[in-house]
């Protein structure tokens, strides 16, 4: 029996671009997976002191008053992962954050998208699904989560759920900050249009 | 060998084809076999996340990853006619026309959306349910995003909707 649509899958795959690609030989393929596992699984640097920052954006445009709120993060030379801790100070007022525009965000080192794999009181394990700027590495893990508040232009986490996270640059001798106030937070439409805008 | 690296090995034997050849489908042949490369690390990091039928989600870890390797190159390109104030760079084609020009051309005159869900409808050869998780949508979204692109393909090779006696139930019949 035929299908309505045989002729164009037959079409489609007589122009098959992989169709004379030759297959791997075993021991090849075995090499490829040992490759992979030799790999490290997740992050094992011990932690760095971590310290919650609020960090004034000094820029054109009227953004010289602006505040944002930041996460300290630890980049890690040694494994694919790395170590950020969110921790709004108090003191900032939700009313001082500037609109997430994308010419805010086009200078910053570190962009990506990532997943919450897991979530416990003091830590949130983030699979990085897509990179946008700079080598976070494949594991992003978050500490102090708990201290982030929505009056502080914070965000939450739920496990399975994606979030889109920027990282400004720091000051010599500082370690580098993600960017709240709606510059990263839980991806959406909108967010990832400015990400594009930003990063693409 | 660990039990884990035991069954990510079968599993690289199971997968590492079908995503070869997806990867040489839509990117030149350097870029495939890193993508392939970074796919595979990503399933080896996820192995406990990898469901039963694993060529779906392997096939959206490898579009993250080329994804990822598209917007480097992209950056480098920027960054190489700046410095050399060369004419921008054609991006290398991922397939070879060969005998089949009329057809890539028509698939290259789709929207990105439509060609890719033909492509992996016709050369990964995957069902509706797995073209939807593939694609991270709906079955439904899939089964409809595929109709449509059968009949703009036609449409863009000046075919028929349909061969002769075969005008209903397509949709129904998508596999």
């Amino acid at each position: 029996m035929t299908h309505p649509d045989d002729d164009l899958r037959s079409l489609l795959r007589g122009a098959d671009p992989a169709a004379r690609l030759a297959p791997l030989q075993p021991d090849r393929i075995t090499a490829m997976a040992n490759t992979a596992t030799s790999q490290p699984t997740s992050a094992s640097r011990p932690r760095s002191p971590r310290r919650p920052l609020l960090f004034g954006l000094a820029g054109a445009g009227g953004l010289a008053a602006a505040v944002i709120a930041v996460a300290t993060l630890t980049p890690m030379a040694t494994t694919a992962a790395t170590r950020v801790t969110m921790g709004a100070d108090p003191g900032l007022a939700a009313g001082s954050c500037p609109g997430v525009l994308p010419e805010y965000l086009a200078d910053w080192k570190l962009a990506f998208q990532a997943r919450a794999e897991k979530v416990t009181d003091d830590l949130v394990t983030l699979q990085v699904t897509e990179v946008f700027r700079g080598e976070p590495g494949a594991v992003v893990e978050v500490a102090g989560h708990e201290l982030s508040d929505s009056d502080y232009s914070g965000f939450g986490f739920t496990p399975g759920d994606d979030y889109l996270i920027t990282v400004m640059d720091a000051a010599p001798g500082d370690t580098p900050q993600i960017a709240l106030c709606g510059f990263s937070g839980p991806a959406s439409p909108e967010l990832r249009a400015v990400y594009e805008a930003a990063f693409g | 060998m660990s039990p884990g690296e035991g069954r990510f090995n079968a599993l690289v034997h199971e997968i590492v084809e079908p995503v070869r050849r997806y990867l040489a489908r839509r990117t030149d042949p350097d870029t495939a076999e890193d993508v392939l490369a970074e796919t595979l690390l990503v399933c080896w990091r996820r192995l406990d996340d990898i469901p039963s039928d694993p060529l779906p989600w392997v096939y959206v870890v490898a579009r993250h990853c080329l994804a990822n390797a598209e917007r480097s190159r992209r950056r480098r390109d920027r960054l190489t006619q700046r410095l050399r104030a060369m004419e921008p760079a054609v991006a290398p084609a991922p397939e070879d026309p060969g005998d089949h020009d009329e057809l890539h051309r028509a698939l290259a005159r789709l929207r990105s959306g439509d060609a890719e869900v033909l492509r992996l409808w016709a050369w990964e050869e995957l069902s509706i349910g797995q073209i939807a998780r593939a694609l991270e949508i709906s079955e439904n979204a899939a089964s409809i995003r595929l109709h449509r692109a059968k009949r703009r393909l036609r449409q863009s090779l000046g075919k028929p909707d349909h061969p002769a006696g075969h005008n209903q139930g397509e949709r129904r019949q998508d596999r």
